[in-house]
């Protein structure tokens, strides 16, 4: 096993470097994608199959295909984007002593940090009992830190009204283009997957509960079949945003509010859940949290306000 | 058992840094997207083998996703083919 961590070590940096360091844009892409996937194994190297889930369906998958796309609206802006001047060998000198200062920095500091079992790790794990689910990641997201993850969700949120008000440049090409795809495969592929992507997504949200998974993961990869939906040419921007679309986005933050206010009264705290009522709570908050996540991140991906069906 | 799984694992991963090579020399961007996709189907073997090397049955699942969004690059590289290249 050293000798298969010590070449996926290698690898990542060898491909981090060459994700940086090449001139083509379109390489890079590749590169960062490759990259992703070797992250991944790594995370499982690492015991965390939550974040492995995590770097597969956002890192690799939907930032891949979201670089993918933007590096097409970027060529196809035409040649302008001309490279300025090299810097000068000063700042160039200047801006890698400082990089392995803060590298060396970290190293030494993260080195000497010393585990410490009683701290909020520890606490969490022995309090599992209490939490009603058996997945400790998810435990600790939706039961011991969810004012946390609400607050979270306010940030998706407001990235995603962030990127809105921005999206003019890195708007999607017009429908009559994205709808001008001649290969007969492409319409199979996306009727086979889209429902194998959907029953994925929803999986991962179930087995948040017992499993690695939950709704960050789950509502990702439901947001990768939107996306397959999107590069199909059956769901499209626009500029019009729908009540229910609104009300969907809002769902997770709401739900998670709605709930954690409600159960007030009985448990004398702010999202306190109830003995033997935590599973079907969190089932329900995850539900509605992917949902929310979901449709976030192919807002993001569209960048517009709203979606519509397939021009007919 | 186990000792077999990681020396298969760590073959598949050898592979794959030899795909990488052709990643790296293209010298079309089909060759490269096709050399991404060969590394996405070694990581889901390499991921599979973890499985049981490892006893994580969780790792399925992230192979699973893996399956998925290749699929979805593959798409998200063929949309609107242009002549030009």
């Amino acid at each position: 096993m050293m000798v298969f961590d010590s070449l996926l070590a290698l690898i990542i940096a060898a491909l981090a470097w060459r994700c940086v360091t090449v001139r083509d844009l379109f390489q890079a892409i590749v590169t960062f994608i490759v990259l992703g996937l070797m992250l991944a194994l790594s995370w499982t190297r690492l015991d965390a199959p939550d974040l492995a889930l995590a770097e597969a369906g956002i890192g690799a998958g939907l930032l891949g295909v979201l670089l993918l796309s933007t590096w097409r609206v970027v060529r196809d802006a035409g040649p302008d984007q001309g490279e300025g001047p090299p810097p000068s060998p000063w700042v160039r000198t200047a801006a890698a002593v400082g990089s392995i200062a803060l590298g060396t920095a970290f190293a030494v500091v993260l080195h000497t940090v010393e585990v410490d079992s009683d701290r909020a790790g520890g606490l969490a794990l022995e309090s599992l009992g209490e939490a009603g689910v058996e997945q400790p990641v998810t435990a600790v997201l939706l039961n011991f830190r969810s004012y946390d993850t609400l607050l979270e969700l306010g940030v998706l949120l407001m990235a995603l009204i962030g990127a809105v008000l921005l999206r003019s440049p890195l708007i999607h090409r017009p429908a009559a283009e994205d709808t001008g795809t001649e290969s007969p495969l492409l319409p199979v592929l996306v009727t086979v997957f889209t429902p194998l992507v959907l029953l994925m997504g929803t999986f991962l949200v179930w087995a948040g509960a017992h499993s690695p998974g939950g709704a960050f993961q789950g509502g990702a990869v439901l947001a990768g079949a939107g996306v397959m939906l999107v590069l199909g040419g059956r769901l499209g921007g626009d500029a019009q945003v729908s009540l229910l679309l609104r009300a969907l986005l809002i769902l997770g933050v709401s739900v998670f509010t709605v709930i954690g206010l409600l159960l007030m009264p009985l448990e004398g705290a702010f999202m306190a859940y109830p003995e033997g009522l935590v599973y079907p709570l969190m089932v329900t908050i995850e539900f509605s949290l992917a949902l929310s996540i979901g449709l976030t991140l192919l807002l993001l991906f569209t960048g517009t306000n709203g979606l519509r069906g397939a021009p007919a | 058992m186990t000792a077999f799984l990681t020396l298969a694992a760590l073959v598949l991963l050898l592979l794959f840094a030899l795909g990488l090579v052709r990643m790296a020399l293209g010298p079309t961007r089909a060759d490269r997207i096709q050399a991404v996709q060969l590394s996405g189907t070694t990581t889901v073997g390499i991921l599979l083998l973890l499985s049981e090397a490892l006893a994580m049955p969780a790792l399925v699942h992230v192979a699973l996703v893996f399956v998925l969004f290749a699929a979805l690059i593959a798409v998200a590289f063929v949309r609107h083919p242009r002549s030009q290249e």
